[in-house]
């Protein structure tokens, strides 16, 4: 009997490692391959359970209300704050419908909300009411819910909501005081219209009057004077050669006092209500005031025209006749001023822009929008409404700019057409 | 005749898959039946052939039936285990095609009284090929075979232990097999020590047979 040859133990030593080895080796590779998948897995699981942590305290902690509930609207899931709201357990909420938490009246829409959600076409808003206690209480949510699909199928509906009752009793208060607010606004508006139309009428009332009282010293106390300062000249000849010297410088005085009174009433009437206006147009007329201002004051004024304004109304003319006036009169009384610049010219807008400046005092606009004990501020506050009124009254817009120690610039800009 | 200790510790590692199998007799269903009745029926002929060796009868015959035997119920197993039709098909077909293949060996080339060199290899080179295929299978999915268990560990699974057995057993025992007609002329004790690769198999084999019963799971 043969013993065993080194061929043949070499034969079986390579035949069997090789096919032992490959035998071996697909089994390891497995393990191997077995053992980094479950690390793999493990790995997953972990992050899983990390993020189902975290979506479990989001979940719980959101102060929104998420739901989730079958087709047929029996809760499956809510979080804590649905459980809050409903003084209930979540627990003992799971497995409840949700026609359990309505009013009998609300069931159809339920209905129609449950079929139209599970037809699967998007999602679904609405608002419903939600009874508490039985029905003591009712809360208002505002909700918005989606089918969840698996597979083409809808298995569930999940939904976010909100209670807004606080809001929409917020917004009905909103809602009744904005009424309230619309109303008091129009009261006031109408009560402001009933005042612009009341000082435009005093305005008118008072030109009217400094008019006629203009027209009666003219007329009538113009004329006296007149005759008395003729009949005294009159006298004073007759007397010549036939009375003393005293009797004769009395009648020159006379004389020359009553010419002082007609200066004055001239003066006056040229105050009240200048003729000239009328009969020789506004810049000639302010052009002679503002002589005569600069004659009595000796402040120079600088005017400059660069714009026709001859075209406006008898009510813009004599508006910024008076205007011009009380500026020139606040820079007397209160300004100070050593010089002063009236500008007349265009605007962009086509109107006309008057600018009177002065270098004087200046003051605070914020402190005479109010009475104060001060008579000077109230002089002055009086003043600037009354400029306010008129420039308001044909149409017009003013600025007045002026910084305490930076004298006081006023800006007026009158628009074609449009008086009040 | 004096046998080395190994084979008397293979005989006895059959105890190992049967004991378990027995005592986890209530999840024994379906395949693990399969598994358990080829480890019996492995064990049974290893104890008939024994016992005929001592007796100075031939008791190759026996093993011959034995290889038609372990043909049929691993090829039955790992049908059942296959997941994908055409190759259970497949498995199945190739079992008449066996069959009568070792038949015709039997009455001619092969014989009753001589080593199973063609049809033993020819076994093992087919279930080399079907358990590397099964093992691959069970790589790449998380099932392995059908009738598996779902979501375990691989390590845990019964397929795993059986089909590791099997490759282990063929893969290591195919050049023996090739080689056994030179083997049965050596003398007795050359003989018993080339065989003593074949009974570390065997041991390694039933180990794993155990091991397949112990992960057995409720049903």
């Amino acid at each position: 009997m043969p013993a065993p040859t080194v061929n043949f133990w070499w034969t079986l030593l390579i035949g069997t490692a090789a096919f032992l080895s490959l035998g071996i080796g697909l089994v390891t590779v497995l393990l191997v391959h077995e053992r980094t998948k479950r690390k793999l897995e493990s790995e997953k699981t972990t992050i899983l359970r990390e993020s189902e942590r975290r979506y479990g305290d989001l979940f719980n902690n959101v102060t929104d209300l998420i739901y989730i509930h079958a087709i047929d609207g029996t809760i499956l899931t809510v979080n804590e704050s649905i459980a809050k709201l409903l003084c209930l357990d979540g627990q003992t909420l799971t497995g409840k419908s949700i026609q359990d938490f309505l009013h009998p009246r609300f069931r159809k829409q339920v209905e129609t909300y449950l079929s139209r959600i599970s037809t699967g076409t998007g999602h679904f808003e609405g608002r419903l009411p939600i009874y508490l206690n039985g029905g003591s209480k009712i809360i208002v949510i505002e909700f918005r819910s989606s089918p969840v699909v698996e597979s083409g199928k809808i298995v569930a509906v999940r939904g976010i909501g909100r209670e807004i009752t606080e809001r929409l009793s917020y917004e009905r208060s909103m809602r009744q005081s904005n009424i309230k607010l619309e109303k008091a606004l129009s009261a006031s508006r109408t009560m402001e219209r009933s005042l612009s139309e009341l000082s435009k009428q005093m305005i008118q009332f008072q030109e009217d009057d400094h008019k006629r009282i203009s027209r009666e010293l003219h007329d009538e106390i113009g004329q006296i004077l007149t005759t008395i300062t003729f009949n005294m000249e009159i006298l004073k000849r007759d007397l010549e050669g036939k009375a003393s010297d005293g009797i004769l410088r009395r009648v020159d005085e006379s004389q020359s006092l009553a010419q002082d009174v007609i200066e004055s009433v001239h003066q006056v009437i040229g105050e009240l209500r200048p003729v000239s206006i009328d009969e020789l147009g506004i810049l000639p007329t302010l052009r002679k005031y503002i002589h005569e201002f600069t004659e009595r004051t000796r402040i120079p004024v600088f005017f400059t025209e660069e714009a026709v304004i001859e075209h406006l109304s008898a009510n813009q003319k004599i508006s910024v006749y008076r205007i011009v006036q009380e500026a020139l009169t606040n820079i007397i009384k209160h300004a100070h001023a050593s010089a002063v610049r009236i500008t007349i010219g265009r605007c962009h807008a086509g109107g006309l822009a008057i600018q009177i400046s002065d270098d004087g005092y200046g003051f605070d606009p914020q402190k005479i929008t109010v009475v104060s004990p001060d008579a000077a501020n109230n002089s002055l506050r009086l003043g600037l409404l009354g400029m306010r009124e008129r420039v308001k009254l044909i149409g017009g817009e003013i600025a007045i700019d002026s910084t305490p120690g930076a004298g006081t610039e006023i800006n007026l800009t009158i628009f074609n057409r449009r008086e009040e | 005749m004096k046998l080395p200790l190994i084979a008397y510790i293979d005989i006895l590692s059959n105890a190992f898959p049967l004991g378990v199998g027995v005592s986890r007799w209530k999840r024994v269903k379906s395949e693990a039946i399969i598994v358990f009745v080829f480890v019996g029926v492995g064990a049974v002929t290893e104890l008939i052939t024994l016992f005929m060796a001592f007796r100075n009868l031939n008791n190759l015959w026996v093993l011959h039936i034995y290889h038609l035997i372990e043909y049929v119920l691993l090829a039955l197993l790992f049908s059942r285990w296959q997941s994908v039709p055409w190759l259970r098909f497949l498995i199945k077909l190739s079992i008449p095609f066996y069959a009568l293949f070792w038949l015709i060996s039997k009455w001619t080339f092969e014989g009753w009284t001589g080593p199973a060199t063609y049809t033993h290899t020819l076994s093992a080179a087919i279930f080399t090929i079907l358990t590397t295929v099964a093992l691959i299978q069970l790589i790449r999915s998380d099932h392995g075979g059908k009738g598996s268990e779902h979501h375990v560990p691989v390590y845990q699974s019964m397929h795993f232990w059986v089909f590791a057995g099997v490759l282990l057993y063929f893969t290591g025992n195919v050049t023996l097999f090739l080689l056994i007609d030179t083997v049965t002329q050596f003398q007795f004790l050359n003989a018993v020590t080339v065989w003593t690769l074949h009974w570390v198999l065997s041991i390694v084999v039933n180990v794993c047979f155990m091991v397949s019963f112990l992960c057995l799971r409720r049903q």
